[in-house]
């Protein structure tokens, strides 16, 4: 009967993309194409979301969650059995969200709470991972994960041998004094006048929002654990960063949330007044691990 | 809604599956106008009112000008059918513009506005509105051209029915299609009407369907929805930290990106269209190898540069009074074809550097140049048009950043730093991947590119028919699989915001 179809003349194209996709499966099954971490920041975000979805491995000890300023830290720097679900381009909502959903044994859950939190939950991501059906796909066939697209795992390729975390480290080791000095010269300017009333009430709405997020948590046995990571003195001064911290200390009053202790003071290095330099990155994940352990 | 989610995908399938009901089929025109209007009414519904409007408007407009006994009434509703549907078109998409523009010449802009001013800096831009538009006033003037030509309405291939419900539906059908309706093909009256009829699903042509659709959501949501995540750098402030290299390599992916886009979507709706019985215009014709402006603005959307052709150029006089006089038509066609596409100066700049373009090429007399001669191109031919082809590509790319940034600082920063990047080390991060998506459109574009005509079309004719077709069906294959595995983060239609 589908000899006669009218629609004979699609079942080759059919029967040769079904062909691909399983020869596909097999190289990923025999471990001969490597999964890629992603070629660009949206698709960082959803490769470690959904690694973190499916994974396999011994449960989480900690989850680590927040923004591009959290993303900067490797999880293996703070110890074993460690996630990073920090996002970048993001905020702590949506690291938050994934784990309520996620009905994992609780552990702990380290919460990065700063200005970062005014940029809201990213729904468009949430959908997308929780799509019922695409979900059952790619736990089924890991061909549809992120980290598997074919062009992303190419360009992991080529990027391999020349660009080797030893040599990473180096590059990132001393910022870029000129790009610095531009970056904090353009925050401190943009930073030193108050929020405007409407910017204020988006950051407490939804410091409120992670508030009630944070308490379901606590409620099915997590340990939370806030922080805010260091930044370059000179930012760390202004205004608006003094403004983001009170409110987050009076949304988050210790002793009835708990809050990472102040890191060593010191001058931590930045590539951009935000962003922790490799080096004190892992600096930093090391004082993380050293107060869980105490 | 956008032919790329899931709800589009299930308003798709419940609409093919009633359509070719056998019960359903007396009932065909009246599902897809039923479809189209939840397909337009999904994210704002009360837009759904400002396009029944425009149906309406064009429905009496037009059966007025077929049924009119007497010439001026005629003329007078034809006249009141194009002005109506211009009106809809400034009101809603340059209100803001022309109020903004008013309150700048009264020197008046940092007062606050109340009342209607403050209504008409605040109205929403209804989708779609500039190609349903342009349909409308189709309709309007193919039907008082017929008339003029003398044609009755009652003769058989009248495309406004007698019966008056009749044509409503004929009309609303015509103007909301799906398909076409948020963003084209612009379709024109005189090649769709004649089409309208019951459609049996043994005639649809399967392989069209399939083959556009596979390269339609290949182009728009492999090429364009990836590369829209590296193209973003040229947006502000971004684009301060690039260089020269990394800039250009940008620009031509932004250039890849928005043909991608667009010329994914109108293969979508050429699919989709064909699926339910109905032709459209193919919109794109491998614009990239264009050896001229002229060139490259018949195989650009084709859709829109005709209707510009037929509805504007040619009452304004064409080529017909003189060389002066055409210049000018050119510059007036192109700079109102860059405001068709949105409420910005820098649409208008835009469509005046490519009128300007137009001019000087046809003063120059380069449009008449082009060699048709495929059969044999000689290497100074073949090294002629390859240059052409680059200088054309870059014309057109320059002028793509007026759309990426339609601020003019913004635009003319980023021109500074392709200027005067070049001590930045390229960025390979950037650039490599910005390379391997626009992979495809130039595979795409290559086998009509002037100087490859010929070894292409030599190396298909020595294989059998079955060789042929095998490469075919792999090519498609292949095209499925990336859609499958590569697809990037969706986003709106480019042309949507038009």
């Amino acid at each position: 009967m589908l000899l006669k179809s009218p629609l004979r003349p699609l079942m080759l194209p059919i029967v040769i993309a079904l062909a691909l996709l399983l020869l596909y499966q097999v190289l990923i099954g025999a471990g001969i194409l490597r999964a890629s971490d992603g070629i660009t920041q949206w698709e960082n975000n959803v490769v470690k979301a959904q690694r973190y979805l499916y994974r396999t491995e011994q449960p989480v000890r900690l989850v680590l969650i927040g923004s591009s300023l959290a993303n900067n830290i490797k999880a293996s720097d703070i110890g074993p059995n460690v996630v990073n679900l920090a996002m970048s381009g993001g905020a702590a909502q949506t690291g938050l969200e994934m784990i309520a959903r996620d009905h994992a044994t609780p552990s702990i859950v380290l919460v990065e709470v700063n200005d970062t939190i005014s940029r809201q939950e990213d729904s468009k991501l949430i959908a997308s991972l929780y799509d019922p059906l695409l979900y059952q796909l790619r736990r089924l066939l890991p061909i549809f994960r992120e980290e598997y697209r074919p062009a992303s795992v190419f360009v992991s390729r080529l990027r391999q041998g020349s660009d080797s975390e030893s040599r990473q480290l180096a590059n990132r080791a001393v910022a870029d004094p000129g790009l610095l000095d531009a970056e904090v010269k353009r925050l401190v300017g943009e930073r030193n006048i108050p929020f405007t009333p409407e910017q204020a009430e988006t950051i407490r709405s939804e410091a409120n929002l992670i508030k009630t997020q944070l308490l379901a948590l606590r409620q099915a046995g997590w340990r939370i654990i806030l922080f805010d990571l260091p930044r370059d003195s000179r930012v760390d001064a202004t205004l608006q960063q003094r403004q983001v911290r009170e409110m987050m200390h009076e949304t988050f009053p210790s002793p009835a949330f708990e809050w990472l202790p102040e890191p060593p003071a010191r001058n931590w290095l930045t590539q951009d007044g935000l962003h922790l330099i490799r080096v004190d990155a892992r600096d930093f994940a090391m004082f993380i691990d050293d107060q869980l352990l105490k | 809604m956008a032919f790329t989610s899931t709800e589009f995908l299930a308003l798709y399938l419940a609409t093919f599956a009633l359509y070719y009901l056998p019960f359903c089929r007396r009932f065909q025109i009246p599902i897809l106008i039923g479809a189209s209007f939840v397909f337009y009414a999904w994210s704002s519904p009360a837009l759904l009112i400002l396009l029944i409007s425009s149906i309406l408007i064009n429905a009496i407009t037009s059966y007025q000008v077929a049924y009119a006994a007497e010439r001026p009434q005629r003329l007078f509703w034809a006249i009141a059918g194009v002005i109506a549907n211009l009106s809809i078109l400034a009101l809603f998409k340059y209100g803001a513009l022309l109020t903004n523009l008013a309150l700048t010449i009264g020197q008046s802009s940092d007062t606050p506005v109340e009342g209607v001013l403050a209504l008409l800096l605040h109205l929403p831009l209804p989708i779609g509105i500039s190609f349903y538009t342009f349909e409308g006033i189709s309709l309007v003037v193919d039907v008082l051209r017929k008339r003029e030509r003398g044609f009755t309405p009652s003769s058989s291939d009248s495309y406004v029915d007698r019966n008056v419900f009749t044509h409503i539906l004929n009309t609303s059908f015509f103007v909301a299609f799906f398909p076409h309706l948020i963003a084209g093909p612009i379709l024109k009256a005189h090649s769709f009407y004649p089409q309208i009829g019951q459609k049996r699903l043994a005639d649809v042509n399967w392989p069209l369907v399939f083959r556009s659709l596979v390269i339609g959501y290949f182009l728009k949501m492999v090429v364009a929805d990836n590369l829209k995540d590296y193209t973003f750098w040229i947006a502000y402030p971004y684009y301060e930290t690039l260089g020269t290299i990394t800039g250009l390599a940008l620009l031509f992916g932004y250039s890849v990106q928005i043909f991608a886009d667009f010329a994914g979507y109108s293969l979508i709706a050429i699919g989709l269209a064909a699926s339910l019985g109905y032709s459209l215009i193919n919109n794109f014709n491998f614009p990239y190898i264009s050896r001229s402006i002229a060139e490259f603005w018949r195989r650009w959307h084709i859709s829109l540069s005709t209707w510009l052709r037929e509805y504007l150029y040619r009452p304004l006089g064409g080529n017909r009074k003189g060389q002066a006089r055409t210049y000018v038509n050119l510059i007036i066609v192109m700079v109102l074809g860059g405001m068709w596409h949105g409420a910005a100066w820098s649409y208008a700049v835009w469509g005046l550097y490519h009128g300007l373009g137009l001019a000087i090429e046809r003063l120059l007399g380069f449009d008449k140049q082009l060699s048709t001669d495929t059969a044999a191109p000689t290497w100074r031919q073949a090294i002629t048009d390859t240059i052409r082809v680059a200088c054309v590509f870059s014309f057109v790319s320059i002028g793509w950043v007026l759309f990426k940034l339609p601020d003019f600082q913004q635009a003319l920063g980023f021109m500074a730093i392709l200027a005067h990047g070049t001590s930045a080390r390229p960025n390979l991060s950037l650039i490599v991947p910005v390379l391997i998506f626009s992979a495809p459109v130039i595979l795409y574009h290559l086998p009509y590119f002037p100087p490859l005509q010929q070894p292409f079309a030599q190396l298909l004719e020595g294989r059998s028919l079955a060789v042929r077709s095998f490469a075919h069906d792999l090519l498609i294959g292949m095209l499925l699989v990336l859609i499958f595995l590569n697809s990037g983060s969706s986003q709106a239609f480019i042309y949507f915001q038009f």
